[in-house]
């Protein structure tokens, strides 16, 4: 047994032998040929061209890169005319260097580095008697045109939402903060995706700790691949175990931008649209952009609504379970009435009943989510039949409690962020199982213990609840109400000792 | 790794125990109060406030004479190692008796009110179990979570006032002192002994930061402001039930039951009931935690967390085996709450500050 | 440091434990679940004596019938069920109720509880101590005295509301219904004379072809001391109402001397402010009665415009209310029933006079003088000159 296990590590590692990933490059262009066709063996896309240039067409060179990843017309204008054009005696590295007229070269001296620039859509140039390769910043991946963010919308706002490329992000964000103190960080994870991480924050106003431990938290991620920013903010957030998320992802860039200036840090992945935001509170996951946009009045008026409803959200069933089974005195008589007509025919008790419904509305718009977009409309007709008149119809529940199911439906939709709403839909059901047991107790109990845990998380280090619980004076207007802009004056405190407390008005 | 020190603001602090105190106080303390002094409970309240003041300065006291210091280092600093642990068991005794009772007054308003077939052993089991857990995340926790209920809290206390106000007559609270001064001082005993639950901040000391001044400045205004929200309930107790007022248990609960506005606010008490258990949530998960953190100075055990379960397990079953039945609690557990409010917040206090402040005054105490 | 050890390597299994624990207790917890398909709302109950000296009580039930779609409409069909049952004690009845029915009763939108008069000349303590220890009992509920027997209220079918107690409890809100909820009841009872009042309801059968049976209050029952013992006219209500600050709006009729037409006068906005004086041993009260008058109707040949006739209508209205309440006072005060809370008013300035005859109140209450001033004020007559 023990001898198996050392051959195949054994194995393993003749197999990581052939791909060099520690060698230097020699200063003989055969080796470094003989390297790369070895690594790139199988692989139908690699494009090796091997040519001569200077005078009597004496130095030998080697081009590598990916098909699809580079800009074959630029390659051919700005690499291969130019080094045509080159003197025989200039032909050490400077001269090759200025003949070049490519903005972004960058001398490579490891396989594992020439690698990654190949991956990355860089032509990689090799040289005889050369003891280093040139990387050419000629890529041109296919990118998805900017356009409107798909999960965040807004009526009043940039239609801009991040793409999966991140030069193309970066870019957004450069263009929204313009300002050299804006820094962009790169840290490469995942063992095979090799996949660029940003952290961007601005010097000066982001504590110096906060991006050493995001940092620290993301070099300690050990992954063969990362393909979503999900998959990072599952592994650095501070409360694994919690159904609430700690960390804010976005898709928006006035958002992103917006969390920079107050203080915060972000992380971008090259792959994905969504933009993490940290640290991050309970609040933010429960406004919308567009607060900010449509006046302070309007906007506490929306952000009260939404607070009202995430309660229905989140007790809204359990409340009609209680009402119904428990405490009927608080009903009135006619409604307590009618409620009793209407469910003489029904079959089951009202928590069976409440579970049911919910469970079926889940299910039908996970259904409505990943079905094909042509399909999504059959959906939509069948699951008004299902939960609507059919059902009523057959006495399978009583008529109240679609009305129930539905507002609980409108309310969790309100929520605007979807990380936020999937965990108040994942909350219902105890809290429904709890209330069948123990009515209104039941509620109170789960709201308290819901509540000790909101109390006691924290997101790199700021409680969640901050600005209420700790009560801080000069955030607490922007929570549960939106105060005017200009009353936003101080800029809140997270972790450390820097904190820029003045947002300066000019 | 050491868990970092939690720290509550003086405002948390005293948040806690003005939520606290008026939770127990608008439900339970109304019935005996008139059985003493009548419609004079209003003046029982303004001098049993006193002791909250008094303690409140007690308080400031030790955390300026004694900085980084609870009451449980500075008892054992002043009496010596053996007194100073007696009559540290001997508080902490007191600590689980009141809250034995809290949560006997909470199971019995619950089962009488309505929850009349659900088994005690459940109503109290789930309670302790919040506390349990509200005492493994620390004071920190229990101090925002007080935060976040405050609001609801005085939204719906207020809303209660204001909608029985068409039932209110005020002529309901004349005459004033026809018997005399000595009702409402008798009374002020029983209002004293809700009072002197401000002493409990005394074994957090450690916990609080901020100068001693913002303690005094915050412990007035919460103990003036306990006795402003006591003082709306009890008059309005008074002016709808007048007489009646002390021929029932809770007079608020029936105050609050008579809420009608139109046919559809009405009957409100089980979100009274609600809230309500919300205030004593707070009140327990804070006691619970002054309870295990002192016993777990007083035996020296480093991490006061390995003594949640063993004495929520204690509380749960005592408070299961205790005063069973209404009779009970209100004939021997109520008196009994007032002798262990005196003795263990007002009594001993008072004995160690004067103690404290004779050996301050011979010099012989380090400051 | 031991201990620390061993407290740290339980604390896992410890608290497993209790999770268990507390999963086993929640499996038998569902004691209190109420059903909404397992109860049966009563809206009215009935309490009376029959004549084996036993009590009986009935209880009105809705009944919950889904109204089927194509049928006949929902009014045609009976909503509710009257059931009685009689036993020693009022929850012994009850419980005899509950036995025979399928389902678990449930008080809490009882709205009117109907006391019949043998049992309320008996015994009236059984039943408020009955209503006010019941935890699903509403302290809104409205009490009612009645001549006839309960059930036959309980089962009269109106023909406005869906069933009779659903009738009472709107009808007494209306103006100038003396209405009593328990609470109002137990709180007005604990003055010395245990003595309060409540309204007497009485089914009248139509006097002409076509009417229908109509549920009303004709006149009210003065307690002492837990019993019935005497009633007031509903025009003499009035003024129990009006020094006990209940008195909402009416009409009277006016005649004069001087002229055969009548004035139909809505007086409203009555303010009592009453002052109780001991003066050599004679206990007095003075009432000083202000309110607002309207006039309806005038069939006189005196313009409305005319100040003159403001006074006089001013003048009879004070002579129609100051007799109503000496008038009323007077039936109480024959009967010995302090519905008028004279000991309380009397408590709250001379608190250690009244400690002395707190023993034999019902003997000083007849002797209370009660002297009535009144200041109507005519503010206007309608859209009419």
């Amino acid at each position: 047994m023990m001898n198996w296990l050392r051959k195949k590590k054994e194995k393993n590692h003749s197999k990581d032998k052939i791909y060099n990933d520690h060698k230097k490059v020699s200063d003989r262009l055969a080796d470094s040929e003989h390297i790369l066709r070895q690594a790139y063996s199988k692989s139908s896309d690699i494009v090796i061209k091997s040519f001569t240039f200077g005078k009597n067409m004496r130095t030998q060179a080697l081009l590598i890169y990916l098909s699809g990843t580079v800009d074959v017309v630029q390659i051919d204008e700005h690499v291969l005319k130019s080094l045509h054009l080159l003197n025989d005696q200039e032909n050490d590295l400077e001269s090759i260097k200025n003949a070049l007229t490519v903005p972004e070269i960058i001398e490579v001296n490891h396989f594992d580095r020439i690698y990654h620039e190949i991956s990355n859509g860089h032509p990689v140039l090799f040289i005889d008697h050369l003891p280093l390769a040139l990387s050419l910043g000629l890529s041109k991946w296919a990118t998805r045109q900017v356009e409107d963010s798909s999960t965040e919308t807004v009526i009043r706002g940039p239609k801009e939402g991040f793409v999966e490329s991140l030069e193309t992000n970066t870019s957004l964000i450069r263009k929204r903060i313009r300002t050299p103190r804006l820094k962009i960080e790169q840290i490469i994870v995942g063992k095979y995706s090799r996949t660029p991480v940003v952290i961007s924050y601005i010097d000066g106003l982001c504590d110096p700790s906060l991006v050493e431990e995001i940092v620290h938290r993301i070099k300690k991620i050990a992954m063969d691949g990362i393909f979503e920013s999900g998959m990072i903010q599952e592994q650095i957030q501070d409360a694994q175990w919690s159904p609430f998320p700690t960390i804010f992802s976005t898709e928006r860039p006035d958002s992103f931008c917006g969390a920079l200036i107050e203080g915060r840090a972000g992380i971008l992945i090259d792959g994905s649209p969504f933009a993490l935001i940290l640290p991050s509170t309970f609040f933010m996951f429960f406004s919308s952009p567009e607060d900010y946009y449509s006046g302070f009045i309007i906007g506490t008026a929306i952000r009260l609504l939404r607070i009202s409803f995430l309660f229905i959200a989140l007790l809204g069933p359990s409340l009609y379970v209680a009402v119904t089974t428990f405490h009927q005195e608080m009903i009135p008589t006619t409604l307590l009435i009618s409620i009793a007509q209407s469910h003489e025919q029904v079959p089951f008790p009202t928590v069976v009943e409440a579970i049911l419904m919910e469970v079926t509305f889940e299910a039908l718009r996970e259904a409505g989510l990943r079905l094909p977009r042509q399909v999504g409309p059959a959906i939509s007709i069948v699951g008004a039949l299902v939960i609507g008149q059919a059902a009523i119809q057959a006495s399978l529940v009583s008529p109240l409690m679609v009305i129930v199911v539905a507002i609980t439906a409108i309310a969790s939709f309100m929520i605007p962020h979807y990380d936020a709403s999937n965990t108040v839909r994942l909350l219902r059901f105890p809290i429904i199982l709890l209330t069948s047991m123990f009515g209104l107790l039941g509620i109170i109990f789960s709201v308290i213990a819901i509540l000790i845990h909101l109390c006691s998380l924290r997101s790199f280090g700021v409680p969640y609840l901050e600005p209420l619980a700790p009560f801080k004076k000069a955030g607490s207007i922007d929570t549960l109400i939106r105060g005017p802009l200009w009353k936003m004056n101080i800029r809140p405190h997270f972790t450390g000792t820097l904190w820029n407390k003045k947002r300066s008005g000019k | 790794m050491m868990p970092k020190k939690e720290v509550v603001s003086t405002f948390q602090m005293h948040l806690l125990l003005y939520i606290g105190i008026i939770s127990t106080g608008i439900l339970t303390l109304p019935a005996p109060l008139y059985y003493y002094a009548q419609q004079n409970m209003w003046l029982s309240l303004f001098i049993g406030s006193i002791a909250g003041y008094v303690i409140i300065l007690i308080n400031v006291f030790f955390y300026k004479t004694f900085p980084r210091k609870n009451i449980t280092e500075i008892t054992t600093q002043l009496l010596g190692k053996f007194f100073g642990r007696l009559i540290l068991l001997i508080m902490i005794a007191l600590l689980i008796f009141q809250a034995v009772y809290t949560i006997k007054e909470y199971q019995i308003y619950l089962s009488v009110g309505f929850y009349q077939f659900t088994s005690p052993f459940v109503i109290i089991g789930f309670m302790m179990l919040v506390c349990a857990y509200a005492s493994k995340k620390g004071i920190e926790v229990i101090g925002r979570s007080a935060q976040i209920i405050l609001p609801f809290m005085l939204l719906f206390y207020l809303s209660v006032s204001l909608l029985i106000t068409p039932e209110v007559s005020l002529s309901n609270m004349l005459p004033v002192l026809e018997k005399g001064v000595m009702p409402p001082i008798k009374g002020a005993i029983l209002v004293a002994a809700w009072f002197s639950e401000f002493f409990w901040i005394s074994f957090c000391l450690t916990s609080l930061t901020g100068p001693p001044k913002k303690i005094l400045k915050h412990g007035f205004l919460s103990v003036f402001l306990t006795t402003l929200s006591l003082l709306v309930f009890f008059v309005i107790d008074i002016c709808v039930l007048g007489n009646y007022t002390g021929q029932t248990l809770y007079p608020t609960h029936l105050v609050e039951r008579y809420i009608q506005i139109g046919t559809f606010i009405e009957r409100v008490s089980a979100f009274f009931m609600s809230v309500w258990v919300l205030g004593v949530f707070i009140k327990l998960a804070f006691l619970c935690f002054v309870i295990i953190q002192s016993s777990s100075q007083l035996f020296h055990i480093s991490n006061y967390r390995y003594l949640i379960i063993p004495i929520i397990m204690m509380i749960f079953f005592l408070s299961l085996s205790l005063f069973n039945s209404t009779q009970s609690l209100l004939v021997i557990g109520f008196p009994l709450l007032i002798i262990a409010c005196q003795i263990g917040n007002v009594f001993i206090p008072i004995t160690l500050f004067f103690i404290a402040l004779l050996k301050v005054k011979m010099g012989k105490q380090q400051l | 440091m031991n201990l620390n050890l061993y407290l740290g390597s339980r604390i896992k299994l410890i608290s497993n434990l209790l999770l268990i624990f507390m999963l086993i207790s929640s499996l038998q917890a569902c004691a209190d679940l109420k059903e909404i398909n397992n109860i049966a709302i009563v809206t009215a109950t009935g309490i009376d004596m029959n004549n084996e000296g036993k009590i009986e009580v009935t209880i009105q039930l809705f009944l919950p019938q889904t109204p089927s779609m194509s049928s006949q409409s929902p009014s045609q069909i009976n909503q509710f069920a009257v059931l009685t049952s009689t036993g020693d004690t009022i929850s012994e009845a009850v419980n005899n109720i509950e036995k025979r029915i399928s389902r678990q009763l449930f008080r809490g939108h009882d709205r009117a509880i109907i006391i019949g008069e043998k049992m309320a000349s008996k015994h009236m303590n059984d039943i408020l101590d009955y209503c006010i220890r019941f935890r699903e009992i509403r302290e809104r509920s409205y009490l009612f005295v009645t001549k006839e027997s309960a059930p036959k209220l309980l089962q009269y079918e109106p023909f406005m509301e869906k069933n009779s107690g659903e009738v009472l409890s709107k009808y007494v809100k209306k103006d100038g219904n003396l209405s009593m909820t328990l609470k109002d009841t137990i709180v007005m009872r604990t003055n010395p004379s245990h003595s309060y009042i409540i309204p007497m309801v009485a089914i009248l059968n139509p006097t002409k072809k076509g009417e229908h049976q109509i549920l009303k209050i004709t006149q009210s029952a003065l307690f002492s001391h837990g019993k019935m013992v005497g009633t007031m006219s509903n025009n003499l209500t009035y003024g129990q109402q009006i020094l006990n600050h209940k008195f909402w709006q009416t009409v009277f009729s006016l005649k004069f001397k001087k002229d055969p037409g009548k004035v139909g006068i809505n007086i409203q906005n009555v303010k009592a402010k009453i002052t109780p004086i001991i003066h050599n041993g004679q206990w007095t009260i003075h009432a000083h009665i202000t309110g607002d008058e309207v006039i309806f109707e005038n069939t006189t040949h005196w313009s409305t415009t005319n100040l003159k006739t403001a006074e006089r209508v001013e003048h009879a209205v004070g002579r129609i209310v100051s007799g109503t309440i000496r008038k009323s006072v007077r039936k109480s005060q024959k009967v010995k029933s302090d519905v008028f809370d004279f000991y309380n008013t009397f408590y709250r300035k001379y608190p250690s006079e009244c400690l002395k005859v707190e023993k034999n109140w019902s003997d000083v209450y007849p002797t209370i003088d009660v002297k009535v001033t009144t200041n109507f004020h005519l503010i206007h007559s309608g859209i009419a000159q």
